[in-house]
Protein backbone atom coordinates (compact mmCIF):
# COMPACT_ATOMS: atom_id res chain seq x y z
CA UNK A 1 0.00 0.00 0.00
CA UNK A 2 1.37 3.76 -1.09
CA UNK A 3 0.41 6.41 0.65
CA UNK A 4 -2.12 8.55 -1.63
CA UNK A 5 -3.94 5.47 -2.34
CA UNK A 6 -7.88 4.56 -1.58
CA UNK A 7 -7.74 1.70 0.71
CA UNK A 8 -10.16 -1.32 1.12
CA UNK A 9 -10.65 -2.98 4.22
CA UNK A 10 -10.35 -1.81 7.70
CA UNK A 11 -6.24 -3.05 8.20
CA UNK A 12 -5.11 -1.58 4.25
CA UNK A 13 -7.16 1.54 5.06
CA UNK A 14 -5.56 1.94 8.42
CA UNK A 15 -1.85 1.35 7.12
CA UNK A 16 -3.32 4.29 4.08
CA UNK A 17 -3.75 6.22 6.95
CA UNK A 18 -0.56 5.67 8.91
CA UNK A 19 1.22 6.37 5.81
CA UNK A 20 -0.49 9.53 4.77
CA UNK A 21 -0.04 11.11 8.50
CA UNK A 22 3.36 10.40 8.57
CA UNK A 23 3.71 11.91 5.03
CA UNK A 24 1.36 15.06 5.74
CA UNK A 25 3.47 15.81 9.10
CA UNK A 26 6.68 15.91 7.20
CA UNK A 27 4.84 18.42 4.81
CA UNK A 28 3.45 16.39 1.80
CA UNK A 29 0.21 18.32 0.94
CA UNK A 30 -0.78 15.24 -1.21
CA UNK A 31 -1.05 13.52 1.65
CA UNK A 32 -2.81 15.29 3.48
CA UNK A 33 -5.69 16.07 0.36
CA UNK A 34 -5.67 11.91 0.66
CA UNK A 35 -7.05 11.62 4.36
CA UNK A 36 -9.64 14.98 3.23
CA UNK A 37 -10.52 12.54 0.41
CA UNK A 38 -10.67 9.32 2.24
CA UNK A 39 -12.55 10.22 5.35
CA UNK A 40 -14.67 13.72 4.33
CA UNK A 41 -17.76 10.99 3.48
CA UNK A 42 -18.16 9.41 6.85
CA UNK A 43 -17.63 12.56 8.44
CA UNK A 44 -20.32 14.28 6.31
CA UNK A 45 -22.55 11.19 7.15
CA UNK A 46 -21.99 12.04 10.88
CA UNK A 47 -22.95 15.45 10.73
CA UNK A 48 -25.59 14.62 8.93
CA UNK A 49 -27.01 12.96 11.68
CA UNK A 50 -27.49 15.44 13.65
CA UNK A 51 -30.86 17.01 12.79
CA UNK A 52 -30.44 20.20 14.58
CA UNK A 53 -27.94 20.66 11.77
CA UNK A 54 -28.99 22.53 8.98
CA UNK A 55 -26.84 21.50 5.53
CA UNK A 56 -24.42 24.44 6.02
CA UNK A 57 -23.94 23.82 10.03
CA UNK A 58 -23.50 19.96 8.47
CA UNK A 59 -20.52 21.03 6.29
CA UNK A 60 -18.94 23.55 8.41
CA UNK A 61 -19.01 20.77 11.13
CA UNK A 62 -16.81 18.64 8.53
CA UNK A 63 -14.32 21.78 7.87
CA UNK A 64 -13.79 22.28 11.74
CA UNK A 65 -13.36 18.36 12.37
CA UNK A 66 -10.69 18.89 9.18
CA UNK A 67 -9.24 21.93 10.49
CA UNK A 68 -8.54 20.57 13.84
CA UNK A 69 -7.58 17.12 13.14
CA UNK A 70 -5.02 18.66 10.76
CA UNK A 71 -3.73 21.03 13.55
CA UNK A 72 -3.29 18.29 15.93
CA UNK A 73 -2.14 15.79 13.51
CA UNK A 74 1.03 15.59 15.35
CA UNK A 75 -0.51 14.45 18.58
CA UNK A 76 -2.20 11.29 17.33
CA UNK A 77 -0.57 8.45 18.38
CA UNK A 78 -1.72 5.96 16.80
CA UNK A 79 -1.65 7.47 13.07
CA UNK A 80 -3.53 4.20 11.42
CA UNK A 81 -6.32 5.13 14.05
CA UNK A 82 -6.72 8.61 11.93
CA UNK A 83 -10.07 8.07 10.70
CA UNK A 84 -11.93 6.99 14.04
CA UNK A 85 -10.22 9.66 16.06
CA UNK A 86 -11.70 11.98 12.83
CA UNK A 87 -15.21 10.81 13.84
CA UNK A 88 -14.96 11.83 17.27
CA UNK A 89 -13.77 15.18 16.08
CA UNK A 90 -16.55 15.85 14.22
CA UNK A 91 -18.94 14.58 16.75
CA UNK A 92 -17.67 16.79 19.33
CA UNK A 93 -17.59 20.05 16.81
CA UNK A 94 -21.35 18.84 15.60
CA UNK A 95 -22.34 18.55 19.58
CA UNK A 96 -20.61 22.06 20.69
CA UNK A 97 -22.04 23.56 17.32
CA UNK A 98 -26.00 22.52 18.71
CA UNK A 99 -24.80 24.25 22.07
CA UNK A 100 -23.79 27.18 20.42
CA UNK A 101 -24.33 29.28 23.71
CA UNK A 102 -20.92 28.55 24.47
CA UNK A 103 -17.88 31.26 24.72
CA UNK A 104 -15.78 31.04 21.46
CA UNK A 105 -12.71 31.67 23.31
CA UNK A 106 -14.24 28.92 25.90
CA UNK A 107 -15.11 26.78 22.33
CA UNK A 108 -11.54 27.27 21.51
CA UNK A 109 -9.78 26.18 24.70
CA UNK A 110 -12.32 22.98 24.72
CA UNK A 111 -11.67 21.97 21.73
CA UNK A 112 -7.39 22.41 21.75
CA UNK A 113 -8.02 20.00 25.17
CA UNK A 114 -10.37 18.02 23.22
CA UNK A 115 -7.75 17.43 20.41
CA UNK A 116 -4.86 16.47 22.92
CA UNK A 117 -7.31 14.19 25.06
CA UNK A 118 -8.93 12.12 21.40
CA UNK A 119 -4.96 11.37 20.56
CA UNK A 120 -3.77 9.68 23.59
CA UNK A 121 -7.16 7.98 24.76
CA UNK A 122 -7.34 6.30 21.10
CA UNK A 123 -3.98 4.39 22.64
CA UNK A 124 -5.32 2.84 25.54
CA UNK A 125 -8.63 0.03 24.24
CA UNK A 126 -7.63 -2.65 22.87
CA UNK A 127 -8.84 -2.26 18.73
CA UNK A 128 -11.02 -5.10 17.18
CA UNK A 129 -10.70 -5.30 13.44
CA UNK A 130 -12.41 -3.18 12.07
CA UNK A 131 -14.37 -5.69 9.46
CA UNK A 132 -15.33 -7.65 12.67
CA UNK A 133 -16.63 -4.40 14.00
CA UNK A 134 -18.67 -4.15 10.67
CA UNK A 135 -20.10 -7.38 10.83
CA UNK A 136 -21.17 -6.70 14.74
CA UNK A 137 -23.09 -3.53 13.83
CA UNK A 138 -24.75 -5.67 11.48
CA UNK A 139 -25.80 -8.13 13.80
CA UNK A 140 -27.21 -5.19 15.82
CA UNK A 141 -29.46 -4.20 12.88
CA UNK A 142 -30.51 -7.35 11.76
CA UNK A 143 -31.65 -7.72 15.71
CA UNK A 144 -33.74 -5.15 15.73
CA UNK A 145 -37.74 -5.63 16.56
CA UNK A 146 -39.25 -4.40 13.58
CA UNK A 147 -40.55 -0.46 14.34
CA UNK A 148 -39.95 2.81 14.19
CA UNK A 149 -35.88 2.42 15.21
CA UNK A 150 -34.89 0.08 12.71
CA UNK A 151 -37.15 1.97 10.00
CA UNK A 152 -34.99 5.21 11.31
CA UNK A 153 -31.69 3.06 11.32
CA UNK A 154 -32.60 1.67 7.86
CA UNK A 155 -33.04 4.88 6.27
CA UNK A 156 -30.00 6.71 8.04
CA UNK A 157 -27.30 4.12 7.34
CA UNK A 158 -28.64 1.35 5.43
CA UNK A 159 -30.24 3.37 2.80
CA UNK A 160 -27.53 6.49 3.70
CA UNK A 161 -29.81 8.56 1.07
CA UNK A 162 -31.33 11.26 3.64
CA UNK A 163 -30.36 13.21 6.39
CA UNK A 164 -31.84 12.93 10.09
CA UNK A 165 -33.56 16.46 9.32
CA UNK A 166 -34.99 14.90 5.97
CA UNK A 167 -35.76 11.68 7.29
CA UNK A 168 -37.52 13.28 10.56
CA UNK A 169 -39.90 15.34 7.49
CA UNK A 170 -40.49 11.94 5.69
CA UNK A 171 -41.44 10.24 8.84
CA UNK A 172 -43.90 12.67 10.15
CA UNK A 173 -42.12 13.24 13.37
CA UNK A 174 -40.14 15.01 14.92
CA UNK A 175 -36.38 15.78 14.63
CA UNK A 176 -35.80 15.11 18.65
CA UNK A 177 -37.40 11.92 17.99
CA UNK A 178 -34.91 10.74 15.13
CA UNK A 179 -31.92 11.99 17.43
CA UNK A 180 -33.40 10.04 20.00
CA UNK A 181 -33.83 6.94 17.96
CA UNK A 182 -30.35 7.11 16.29
CA UNK A 183 -28.76 7.68 19.65
CA UNK A 184 -30.80 4.80 21.17
CA UNK A 185 -29.61 2.44 18.33
CA UNK A 186 -25.41 3.88 18.98
CA UNK A 187 -25.74 3.06 22.07
CA UNK A 188 -26.89 -0.59 21.58
CA UNK A 189 -23.65 -0.50 18.75
CA UNK A 190 -21.26 1.10 21.50
CA UNK A 191 -22.58 -1.87 23.79
CA UNK A 192 -22.17 -4.48 21.89
CA UNK A 193 -18.29 -2.87 21.19
CA UNK A 194 -17.50 -2.44 24.44
CA UNK A 195 -18.60 -6.14 25.10
CA UNK A 196 -15.93 -7.27 22.86
CA UNK A 197 -13.39 -5.08 24.21
CA UNK A 198 -14.52 -6.26 27.48
CA UNK A 199 -13.64 -10.11 25.96
CA UNK A 200 -10.43 -9.07 24.51
CA UNK A 201 -9.86 -7.59 28.15
CA UNK A 202 -10.73 -10.60 29.59
CA UNK A 203 -8.48 -13.29 27.48
CA UNK A 204 -5.31 -11.07 28.03
CA UNK A 205 -3.19 -12.89 31.09
CA UNK B 1 -24.69 -8.36 38.32
CA UNK B 2 -24.28 -4.45 38.89
CA UNK B 3 -24.07 -2.19 36.02
CA UNK B 4 -21.90 0.39 34.08
CA UNK B 5 -20.28 3.50 36.17
CA UNK B 6 -17.35 5.73 35.08
CA UNK B 7 -15.13 4.53 37.28
CA UNK B 8 -15.88 0.81 35.96
CA UNK B 9 -16.69 2.19 32.21
CA UNK B 10 -12.83 3.86 32.87
CA UNK B 11 -11.19 0.71 34.45
CA UNK B 12 -12.88 -1.72 31.63
CA UNK B 13 -11.26 0.81 28.60
CA UNK B 14 -7.57 0.82 30.14
CA UNK B 15 -7.52 -2.72 31.05
CA UNK B 16 -7.70 -2.40 34.90
CA UNK B 17 -9.73 -4.94 35.57
CA UNK B 18 -8.80 -8.45 36.08
CA UNK B 19 -9.41 -10.72 33.42
CA UNK B 20 -12.22 -12.98 35.25
CA UNK B 21 -14.19 -9.36 36.04
CA UNK B 22 -13.76 -8.18 32.33
CA UNK B 23 -14.72 -11.29 30.85
CA UNK B 24 -17.68 -11.33 33.46
CA UNK B 25 -18.42 -7.86 32.17
CA UNK B 26 -18.18 -9.12 28.65
CA UNK B 27 -20.96 -11.59 29.22
CA UNK B 28 -23.11 -8.94 30.97
CA UNK B 29 -23.15 -6.32 27.67
CA UNK B 30 -23.30 -8.93 25.18
CA UNK B 31 -26.70 -10.07 26.07
CA UNK B 32 -28.35 -6.48 26.87
CA UNK B 33 -28.70 -4.34 29.62
CA UNK B 34 -30.91 -1.71 29.14
CA UNK B 35 -29.26 0.44 32.42
CA UNK B 36 -25.59 -0.29 30.51
CA UNK B 37 -27.00 1.45 27.17
CA UNK B 38 -28.52 4.33 28.71
CA UNK B 39 -25.02 5.07 30.69
CA UNK B 40 -23.45 4.58 27.05
CA UNK B 41 -25.83 7.11 25.71
CA UNK B 42 -25.58 9.39 28.40
CA UNK B 43 -21.48 9.89 28.71
CA UNK B 44 -21.58 13.64 27.36
CA UNK B 45 -17.73 13.67 26.16
CA UNK B 46 -17.80 11.32 22.88
CA UNK B 47 -14.45 9.34 23.14
CA UNK B 48 -12.64 6.25 21.62
CA UNK B 49 -15.36 4.15 21.89
CA UNK B 50 -17.29 6.70 19.87
CA UNK B 51 -14.91 6.92 17.34
CA UNK B 52 -15.30 3.17 17.13
CA UNK B 53 -18.96 2.81 16.69
CA UNK B 54 -19.01 6.05 14.10
CA UNK B 55 -16.01 4.40 12.11
CA UNK B 56 -18.31 0.93 11.92
CA UNK B 57 -21.32 3.01 10.73
CA UNK B 58 -19.67 4.77 8.76
CA UNK B 59 -18.61 1.37 6.48
CA UNK B 60 -22.65 0.23 6.91
CA UNK B 61 -24.48 1.91 4.20
CA UNK B 62 -23.21 3.54 0.55
CA UNK B 63 -20.79 6.65 1.65
CA UNK B 64 -21.10 9.92 2.16
CA UNK B 65 -20.64 13.04 -0.17
CA UNK B 66 -17.08 13.17 -1.72
CA UNK B 67 -14.76 16.19 -0.56
CA UNK B 68 -14.64 18.81 -3.26
CA UNK B 69 -11.92 21.55 -3.82
CA UNK B 70 -13.54 24.26 -2.76
CA UNK B 71 -14.32 22.52 1.13
CA UNK B 72 -10.73 21.47 0.41
CA UNK B 73 -9.46 24.79 -0.64
CA UNK B 74 -11.37 26.34 2.55
CA UNK B 75 -9.61 23.88 5.02
CA UNK B 76 -6.19 25.10 3.87
CA UNK B 77 -6.81 28.44 4.25
CA UNK B 78 -8.20 27.90 7.63
CA UNK B 79 -4.38 25.98 8.30
CA UNK B 80 -2.70 28.60 7.29
CA UNK B 81 -4.33 31.45 8.93
CA UNK B 82 -3.66 29.19 12.13
CA UNK B 83 -0.39 28.81 11.17
CA UNK B 84 0.21 32.71 10.72
CA UNK B 85 -0.85 33.06 14.12
CA UNK B 86 -4.44 33.67 13.69
CA UNK B 87 -5.07 30.78 15.93
CA UNK B 88 -8.54 31.01 15.98
CA UNK B 89 -11.41 29.24 13.96
CA UNK B 90 -13.75 30.85 12.19
CA UNK B 91 -14.00 34.60 13.73
CA UNK B 92 -17.36 36.34 14.59
CA UNK B 93 -18.28 38.22 11.59
CA UNK B 94 -17.34 42.00 11.88
CA UNK B 95 -19.19 44.93 13.23
CA UNK B 96 -21.28 45.14 9.72
CA UNK B 97 -22.04 48.84 8.83
CA UNK B 98 -24.66 49.14 5.71
CA UNK B 99 -23.72 51.80 2.84
CA UNK B 100 -26.04 54.91 3.06
CA UNK B 101 -28.71 55.03 0.56
CA UNK B 102 -28.84 51.07 0.97
CA UNK B 103 -30.12 50.59 4.38
CA UNK B 104 -29.12 53.02 7.03
CA UNK B 105 -28.27 50.71 10.12
CA UNK B 106 -25.53 49.98 13.02
CA UNK B 107 -25.55 46.70 13.33
CA UNK B 108 -22.78 44.82 15.81
CA UNK B 109 -20.83 41.93 16.27
CA UNK B 110 -22.07 38.54 15.64
CA UNK B 111 -24.79 37.50 13.97
CA UNK B 112 -27.15 35.31 16.61
CA UNK B 113 -27.85 31.87 16.88
CA UNK B 114 -31.44 31.73 15.72
CA UNK B 115 -32.32 30.85 12.42
CA UNK B 116 -35.57 31.32 10.62
CA UNK B 117 -37.02 27.23 10.51
CA UNK B 118 -35.22 25.79 7.49
CA UNK B 119 -37.38 25.20 4.79
CA UNK B 120 -37.35 23.21 1.63
CA UNK B 121 -37.18 24.75 -1.95
CA UNK B 122 -33.25 25.04 -3.08
CA UNK B 123 -33.35 23.94 -6.77
CA UNK B 124 -31.83 20.73 -7.94
CA UNK B 125 -28.60 20.97 -9.93
CA UNK B 126 -27.43 18.27 -12.53
CA UNK B 127 -23.73 19.21 -11.19
CA UNK B 128 -22.19 20.03 -8.40
CA UNK B 129 -23.32 23.18 -6.23
CA UNK B 130 -22.10 25.64 -7.71
CA UNK B 131 -19.78 24.02 -10.39
CA UNK B 132 -20.73 25.74 -13.64
CA UNK B 133 -20.82 24.70 -17.28
CA UNK B 134 -17.54 24.02 -18.04
CA UNK B 135 -14.77 22.15 -16.34
CA UNK B 136 -12.48 25.98 -16.22
CA UNK B 137 -16.09 26.87 -14.17
CA UNK B 138 -14.81 29.59 -10.87
CA UNK B 139 -16.82 27.41 -7.63
CA UNK B 140 -18.88 29.92 -6.37
CA UNK B 141 -21.17 29.78 -3.37
CA UNK B 142 -23.48 32.74 -2.26
CA UNK B 143 -24.87 33.05 1.70
CA UNK B 144 -26.78 35.34 2.87
CA UNK B 145 -27.58 37.17 5.93
CA UNK B 146 -31.08 38.36 6.47
CA UNK B 147 -30.77 42.04 8.39
CA UNK B 148 -34.24 42.88 10.34
CA UNK B 149 -35.33 45.32 12.93
CA UNK B 150 -34.32 48.81 12.18
CA UNK B 151 -31.47 51.14 13.43
CA UNK B 152 -32.56 50.51 17.42
CA UNK B 153 -33.15 47.06 18.18
CA UNK B 154 -31.20 45.62 14.51
CA UNK B 155 -31.14 42.06 14.33
CA UNK B 156 -29.02 39.39 12.14
CA UNK B 157 -29.83 36.04 11.50
CA UNK B 158 -28.24 33.41 8.97
CA UNK B 159 -29.72 33.07 5.84
CA UNK B 160 -32.10 29.98 5.21
CA UNK B 161 -32.49 28.96 0.94
CA UNK B 162 -36.64 28.97 1.14
CA UNK B 163 -36.92 30.80 3.97
CA UNK B 164 -39.68 33.52 4.52
CA UNK B 165 -38.10 37.07 5.24
CA UNK B 166 -40.45 40.52 6.10
CA UNK B 167 -40.25 42.83 3.30
CA UNK B 168 -38.54 45.61 6.23
CA UNK B 169 -35.68 42.73 6.24
CA UNK B 170 -32.55 43.80 4.13
CA UNK B 171 -30.00 40.53 2.88
CA UNK B 172 -26.55 41.12 3.31
CA UNK B 173 -24.80 38.62 0.77
CA UNK B 174 -21.53 36.98 1.31
CA UNK B 175 -19.71 35.54 -2.06
CA UNK B 176 -17.35 32.51 -2.06
CA UNK B 177 -15.15 31.60 -4.74
CA UNK B 178 -12.70 28.61 -5.56
CA UNK B 179 -10.07 31.77 -6.89
CA UNK B 180 -10.62 35.30 -7.96
CA UNK B 181 -13.14 35.48 -10.75
CA UNK B 182 -15.87 38.55 -11.67
CA UNK B 183 -18.54 38.52 -9.98
CA UNK B 184 -22.22 39.30 -10.28
CA UNK B 185 -25.17 39.37 -8.42
CA UNK B 186 -28.77 39.53 -9.67
CA UNK B 187 -32.27 39.18 -8.30
CA UNK B 188 -34.64 37.50 -10.15
CA UNK B 189 -38.32 36.98 -9.99
CA UNK B 190 -40.70 34.99 -11.87
CA UNK B 191 -42.35 36.54 -14.32
CA UNK B 192 -39.50 39.78 -14.15
CA UNK B 193 -36.42 40.62 -16.54
CA UNK B 194 -33.13 39.73 -14.05
CA UNK B 195 -32.09 43.02 -11.90
CA UNK B 196 -28.11 42.85 -12.07
CA UNK B 197 -27.45 44.90 -9.06
CA UNK B 198 -23.53 44.20 -7.94
CA UNK B 199 -20.83 43.67 -10.45
CA UNK B 200 -17.19 43.18 -9.44
CA UNK B 201 -13.56 41.19 -9.57
CA UNK B 202 -13.66 39.46 -6.16
CA UNK B 203 -10.47 37.67 -4.57
CA UNK B 204 -10.37 33.82 -4.10
CA UNK B 205 -12.20 33.42 -0.62
CA UNK B 206 -15.18 34.57 1.49
CA UNK B 207 -15.74 38.76 0.60
CA UNK B 208 -18.90 40.17 1.87
CA UNK B 209 -20.55 42.36 -0.91
CA UNK B 210 -19.70 46.05 -0.48
CA UNK B 211 -20.40 49.26 -1.79
CA UNK B 212 -17.67 51.84 -1.92
CA UNK B 213 -16.13 49.81 0.50
CA UNK B 214 -18.61 48.99 3.13
CA UNK B 215 -21.12 46.29 3.43
CA UNK B 216 -23.83 46.88 1.58
CA UNK B 217 -27.38 44.94 2.08
CA UNK B 218 -30.04 44.66 -0.41
CA UNK B 219 -33.18 46.26 0.85
CA UNK B 220 -36.82 44.30 -0.15
CA UNK B 221 -38.70 46.83 1.09
CA UNK B 222 -40.43 46.98 -2.25
CA UNK B 223 -40.83 43.72 -3.17
CA UNK B 224 -42.90 40.67 -2.21
CA UNK B 225 -43.52 36.93 -2.91
CA UNK B 226 -40.61 34.61 -4.32
CA UNK B 227 -37.24 36.48 -5.33
CA UNK B 228 -34.60 34.16 -6.64
CA UNK B 229 -30.48 35.85 -5.65
CA UNK B 230 -27.85 34.65 -8.21
CA UNK B 231 -24.39 34.68 -8.00
CA UNK B 232 -22.66 34.68 -11.73
CA UNK B 233 -18.96 34.05 -11.27
CA UNK B 234 -16.90 33.84 -14.81
CA UNK B 235 -13.19 33.90 -15.33
CA UNK B 236 -13.67 35.37 -18.11
CA UNK B 237 -14.94 39.71 -18.38
CA UNK B 238 -18.86 39.42 -17.54
CA UNK B 239 -20.75 42.48 -18.65
CA UNK B 240 -24.40 42.89 -17.33
CA UNK B 241 -26.18 41.41 -20.30
CA UNK B 242 -24.18 38.08 -19.80
CA UNK B 243 -24.74 38.34 -15.81
CA UNK B 244 -28.67 38.88 -16.90
CA UNK B 245 -28.94 36.12 -19.18
CA UNK B 246 -27.41 33.62 -16.93
CA UNK B 247 -29.18 34.37 -14.35
CA UNK B 248 -32.19 34.49 -16.20
CA UNK B 249 -31.88 30.78 -16.98
CA UNK B 250 -31.80 29.78 -13.25
CA UNK B 251 -34.76 32.30 -12.77
CA UNK B 252 -37.63 29.55 -12.89
CA UNK B 253 -35.78 27.37 -11.06
CA UNK B 254 -34.43 25.56 -14.67
CA UNK B 255 -32.11 22.88 -14.07
CA UNK B 256 -28.16 23.91 -14.93
CA UNK B 257 -27.40 20.84 -17.48
CA UNK B 258 -24.13 20.66 -18.37
CA UNK B 259 -23.78 22.67 -21.37
CA UNK B 260 -26.53 25.43 -20.94
CA UNK B 261 -27.38 28.12 -22.96
CA UNK B 262 -25.90 31.07 -21.88
CA UNK B 263 -24.43 29.53 -19.18
CA UNK B 264 -20.98 29.04 -20.88
CA UNK B 265 -18.27 29.43 -18.51
CA UNK B 266 -19.98 30.50 -16.07
CA UNK B 267 -21.09 28.91 -12.53
CA UNK B 268 -23.96 29.86 -10.66
CA UNK B 269 -25.29 29.75 -7.26
CA UNK B 270 -28.80 30.88 -6.29
CA UNK B 271 -31.08 31.59 -2.65
CA UNK B 272 -34.19 31.82 -2.52
CA UNK B 273 -36.48 33.65 -0.43
CA UNK B 274 -40.75 34.72 -0.07
CA UNK B 275 -41.12 38.21 0.81
CA UNK B 276 -44.04 38.87 3.38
Amino acid sequence: MTAHGKAEGGEDAGAADAADVAAALRGDRAAQRALYDRHRPAVHRLARGFPALDADDAEDVVQDAFVRAFASLARLEQPARFGGWLLTIARNRAITRIARGRARSQLAEDLGREAEALGTAEAEAPDPEAGAELELVRRVVDELPDGPEKETVRLFYLEGQLTAREIAARLGVGKSAITMRLERFRAKVKRRLLAEVARLRGEES
Amino acid sequence: MAHLTEPVYAQLIRGELPPDEAAAWARHLATGCDACEAFLAARPEPDALDARADRALAALGPPGAPGNDLEYRRIEQRLAAEARGAGRLRLPRPALAVAAGVVAAGLAGLWLASRAPERPGRPEWTGEKGMGAAPAAVPVRLRFLVIAGGAGAPSVEKGVSGQAVPAAASLQFEVELGRAAQVALARAAPGRLPEVFFRASLPAGRTVVAVEGRPAAYPLADLSGPQRFVAIASSAPLDEAAAARAAGQVAGGARMEPIAPGLEGLSVDAVDVTVQ
